[in-house]
């Protein structure tokens, strides 16, 4: 069964999509998504994932950061301190609605929030698909799809990474993919950085780092969050599987395949006591 | 568009609506304005061909508490397949979708949600609204049901995909001079050269354009070819059915990007062919300095603001008068 509901966080609400097993276990899975245009395209998936992992007996909870989705506040109006609410007010529902053990699951940028409030939210294990360890690194390469959009309309680029930069600093905002992410968000998460500040999170950890072609070694951003925050643990697992960026425009549409699929549901359905994968 | 940095948005009465369509649930949000607009008509958002009801850049929760803020109740959902919706898609090949949508295939959810919005909003007129898909989608459920009395529709395309045709081949002429152009424009650039020196250029696509270009400057171009019927190749026939029972009796916005393609296709082929000699019954806007998402920051504020002058010409400058979002 499926309930979409809007959970109140601070004076605002947050959309909340709640999957329940036909018999639940006691086990629950809070899903965070991945940012910005990330979350369009990693949306299907995002959804099949939810429902295979439903059908394996753990109740799911999906939920929009405000800012993002349906739920309340504009883009730019979302910080650090909104997204690290508006998640924990989310496992208290998950927990509210069954699930003694909780689990974190976050695509990308979702992954290295989930993994940072893993241990104060008491997770039993985290999986992050494609986490990004250093978020300067993401969000320069983020700003590439300006400078691509800019190409496509002027046949040149306009302003550049410094350029977008300082008019960030003048405005207080800056234009990704049509979403204005606030300077101090930008600040905020630019800080953030997991081999130079590791988690405190020491429970096993599954970091999937999805591909392009079968035989592939890992990312090394998916390999740098394993080996500086999730190694320790014996039953971690850094797992490599070919599948289509799914957080960009590809030209099948991104529904989620079995290689992304199994591994998540696997971990989640035994795999992380550190049995046989 | 952009609010002043600080400011909070307002508080929104919004409701999720699962509803059935085809054996699907299909789930939607409803925004109901703060202050209704009396007898005034409401927005229904059909989403963006694949993507689901948010839209990208979260386009159509711009939209729907833009609409809210002039006093309209909006609804925007997922196609199913999409989003959060059930049911599955024929393929996951994009074209091949793109080409299905262009031929109906979320008509029946969009009729479905049609229905739903009109009773829970209690409103009896519709304006349909979307973006590529979901802008020819708004056309095939204005021709099948009148309480649609109007779209507003970005990008709409008005040909079909021809799967068997490369990109260079499928284009319209403007487009093709249009993607020409950029590529003189690249000449004096060192980093373009290097990419042409390297393999890295799209040979085919410079090839293809510079002699239809070649072709035009020499007046060997001959425009689209007909059917039988006088109808341009590659004309999207289901689209054209359902504009002779649209044409005249809803009113039109249509709103394209000037690099867009499809806005090629549209003038090139639909206004000059189809419609030659024919009235216009619609107002097209074209926006420089915008992108098929309109993500840029004047292309947002300019999309706003062709609607806002609409609403306010069609709907009364008091709806156009309120306070922005």
């Amino acid at each position: 069964m499926e309930t979409f509901d809007f959970l109140p966080v601070a004076g605002e609400r947050i959309l909340t999509i709640l999957h329940q097993p036909a018999v639940a276990r006691g086990e629950g899975v809070l899903m965070v998504h991945a940012f910005a245009e990330e979350k369009l395209w990693t949306g299907r998936a995002t959804t099949r994932l939810a429902r295979a992992l439903a059908g394996a007996g753990l109740t799911v909870l999906r939920f929009d950061h405000r800012g993002h989705g349906d739920s309340d506040r504009d883009h730019h109006e979302m910080r650090l301190a909104t997204l690290v609410e508006d998640l924990d007010a989310a496992a208290a529902r998950l927990r509210e609605a069954g699930a003694e053990t909780l689990h974190l699951f976050g695509f990308r940028l979702g992954g290295t929030l989930a993994l940072l409030r893993a241990a104060d939210l008491g997770a039993a294990s985290v999986a992050l698909v494609n986490p990004p360890p250093a978020g300067r690194d993401y969000l320069m390469k983020a700003l590439r799809s300006n400078l691509t959009t800019q190409l496509s309309l002027y046949a040149g680029v306009r302003r550049d990474r410094e350029a977008l930069l300082a008019d960030m600093r003048d405005t207080g905002l800056l234009n990704i993919d049509g979403y204005h992410v606030h300077a101090e968000l930008f600040d905020e998460l630019a800080a953030l950085d997991l081999a130079a500040s590791p988690p405190a999170f020491a429970g096993p950890g599954l970091v999937l780092s999805l591909v392009r072609g079968e035989g592939a070694p890992a990312d090394a951003g998916s390999r740098r969050v394993f080996e500086s925050a999730l190694a320790g643990h014996p039953a971690s697992r850094l797992t490599v599987r070919a599948h289509a960026a799914l957080w960009g425009e590809q030209k099948s549409f991104q529904i989620g395949e079995a290689a992304l699929l199994e591994p998540i549901v696997d971990w989640f359905a035994g795999g992380w006591r550190g049995g046989a994968p | 568009m952009i609010r002043q940095v600080g400011v909070p948005a307002p508080r929104l009465d919004e409701e999720v609506l699962v509803f059935a369509s085809g054996g699907h649930r299909l789930p939607g949000v409803l925004t109901r304005p703060p202050r209704p607009e009396p007898d005034g008509p409401g927005v229904l958002l059909l989403s963006p061909g694949l993507k689901h009801r948010v839209g990208p850049h979260r386009l159509y929760v711009k939209l729907a508490r833009f609409f809210a803020a002039r006093g309209l109740p909006v609804f925007r959902f997922d196609f199913h397949g999409t989003g959060d919706a059930e049911g599955t898609l024929p393929t996951t090949d994009v074209p091949e979708l793109h080409e299905c949508i262009q031929r109906g295939l979320f008509r029946g959810d969009a009729a479905a949600a049609l229905d739903v919005f009109c009773e829970r909003a209690g409103v009896a007129r519709v304006l349909a609204g979307g973006l590529c898909g979901g802008a020819i989608t708004a056309a095939f459920l204005a021709a099948d049901d009148p309480r649609v009395e109007a779209i507003i529709g970005f990008q709409l395309p008005v040909k079909k995909i021809d799967l068997e045709r490369d990109f260079a081949e499928r284009i319209d002429d403007g487009f093709s001079d249009h993607i020409f152009r950029r590529y003189v424009a690249k000449l004096l650039r060192p980093e373009s050269w290097r990419k042409f020196l390297s393999g890295r250029s799209e040979y085919g696509l410079i090839w293809k354009t510079a002699t239809r270009r070649l072709a035009g400057l020499a007046g060997r171009r001959r425009g689209p070819a007909l059917d039988a019927a006088g109808v341009p190749e590659g004309m999207n026939s289901t689209f054209l059915e359902a504009w002779e029972r649209i044409a005249g009796r809803a009113r039109l916005l249509w709103i394209y990007s000037e690099i867009e393609g499809a806005r090629f296709d549209f003038e090139g082929v639909f206004e000059q062919v189809c419609l030659a000699g024919r009235d216009r019954p619609y107002e097209k806007v074209v926006l420089s300095d915008s992108n098929h998402e309109f993500a840029p920051d004047e292309a947002q504020e300019s999309l706003l603001a062709v609607i806002d002058d609409w609403l306010a010409r069609h709907y009364g400058a008091a709806a156009g008068a309120r306070e922005a979002v």
